[in-house]
């Protein structure tokens, strides 16, 4: 029903002891209720409404088809509990799915940071290129180099990846560290350079001995 | 024993007792029969309709979220189903029309739509002619009238279930019922006048 009666109150003139009368007919009287057979003004009122009410309370009582009755209890003994469990099952269902694709989603996401968010700048343990110094660090900080290293090396046992080993830092260090042994071994630490003039030509001290003069 | 509603509800509901069920039905059965036959006047709607509203509380029942709280008032919960059964009915045959204030509880333009026509005086000794007029005259209540007449007399709702039910206040429920029984009266009344003034 999507449309309601119009209410129509009662005139304001409607005694409440006439709707009392109403009341006491149906037996729904409030105590200390009023006598209507006592009072002149209502009797009459209460003898015509008894009245009426003999009629309706004479007539017989219809009940409905037998086999309307039966058509009712056949649907009834349809299994009630039936629908419920079915309904649980279908969310049982759907929250398996949902709780699935939550894993699924938590493990994509899991993947995709280790392997593609993890940029070679945050991680630790790698140099780039543009990181190392382009002129000789000082001698003095390679034992620490040495020593980072070699704990980052023992916190994060990973296996190697080819794409990284060129970055790696230790290979860095070590690429770094011949070439100062090399720098340094090419470094001659001689005292300063005698002229070649003053340098003894004869007179047993060694020296350079002219080719004229060598004895072949 | 005497099982109370709530219990045979509880029954069907909690254990699927489906003659549980049919208890609850042929409990009522008159007053919801009476109830739907008065507002149709027609048995075999009013059969159709007493099936289409005990199916509805089925379904209402079966939902998770019922809108039976059982607080004792199973009829009153079932009747409200079958009114609205029967004024959705009503509404398709357009039999069911929306009063003006116009109209007025009083009934005074109500009068002037009366048949003309009335059976004699004798007729109305008869039982089954004086069942038969009374059904007529209730028919031609004012709609509002008639209802809560049939929600008191047949269905046996209290008048402040009548109120609860129809939305309207307990007083305005007794004054229509009080209207409805007078006019009942006097359109009862009106035929035998008639040869009297002859």
């Amino acid at each position: 029903m999507s449309k309601r009666l119009p209410r129509q109150e009662v005139p304001g003139s409607m005694d409440d002891k006439r709707l009392h009368l109403i009341r006491l007919l149906y037996g729904e009287a409030l105590p200390n209720g009023i006598a209507p057979e006592e009072d002149p003004e209502l009797a009459a009122e209460w003898r015509a409404l008894q009245e009426v009410k003999g009629w309706l309370d004479a007539r017989p009582r219809r009940r409905p088809d037998p086999a309307v009755v039966d058509r009712i209890v056949a649907a009834a003994a349809r299994p009630v509990v039936a629908d419920r469990p079915a309904r649980r099952g279908r969310r049982r269902w759907r929250w398996r799915v949902a709780a699935g694709a939550l894993t699924l989603l938590v493990m994509v996401g899991g993947v995709w940071y280790r392997f593609w968010t993890d940029e070679p700048l945050e991680r630790p343990g790698l140099v780039v290129a543009e990181q190392v110094p382009t002129t000789p660090e000082p001698v003095e900080l390679q034992p620490w180099l040495h020593l980072m290293a070699q704990a980052e090396a023992d916190v994060r046992p990973e296996p190697p990846q080819p794409w990284l080993r060129w970055d790696d830092r230790e290979a860095v260090q070590q690429i770094y560290r011949q070439l100062q042994l090399l720098e340094a071994r090419s470094t001659p630490e001689w005292e300063p350079a005698l002229p070649l003039e003053s340098w003894p030509t004869g007179g047993g001290r060694p020296g350079l001995v002219p080719a004229s003069r060598r004895n072949h | 024993m005497h099982p109370t509603d709530d219990q045979l509800v509880a029954a069907y509901l909690e254990r699927g007792d489906a003659q549980a069920f049919r208890r609850l039905v042929e409990r009522h059965q008159e007053r919801i029969y009476g109830y739907l036959l008065g507002m149709v006047r027609d048995p075999e709607v009013a059969n159709d309709l007493f099936q289409e509203t005990f199916l509805r509380v089925l379904a209402a029942l079966r939902q998770e979220r019922a809108s039976y709280t059982r607080q004792g008032r199973w009829l009153a919960w079932v009747l409200r189903i079958a009114r609205n059964a029967a004024l959705d009915y009503l509404r398709s045959r357009r039999r069911w029309q929306d009063v003006t204030p116009e109209d007025g509880e009083e009934g005074g333009s109500f009068w002037d739509r009366l048949p003309d026509e009335a059976p004699g005086a004798d007729e109305l000794l008869e039982e089954a002619e004086l069942q038969e007029r009374l059904a007529a005259c209730i028919e031609r209540l004012p709609p509002e009238q008639r209802e809560v007449l049939l929600l008191r007399q047949e269905a046996e709702l209290t008048f402040r279930e009548i109120a609860e039910l129809t939305g309207v206040s307990i007083n305005t429920a007794l004054g229509r019922m009080r209207y409805a029984l007078i006019n009942l009266r006097k359109m009862m009344l009106q035929p035998q006048k008639q040869p009297a003034s002859e």
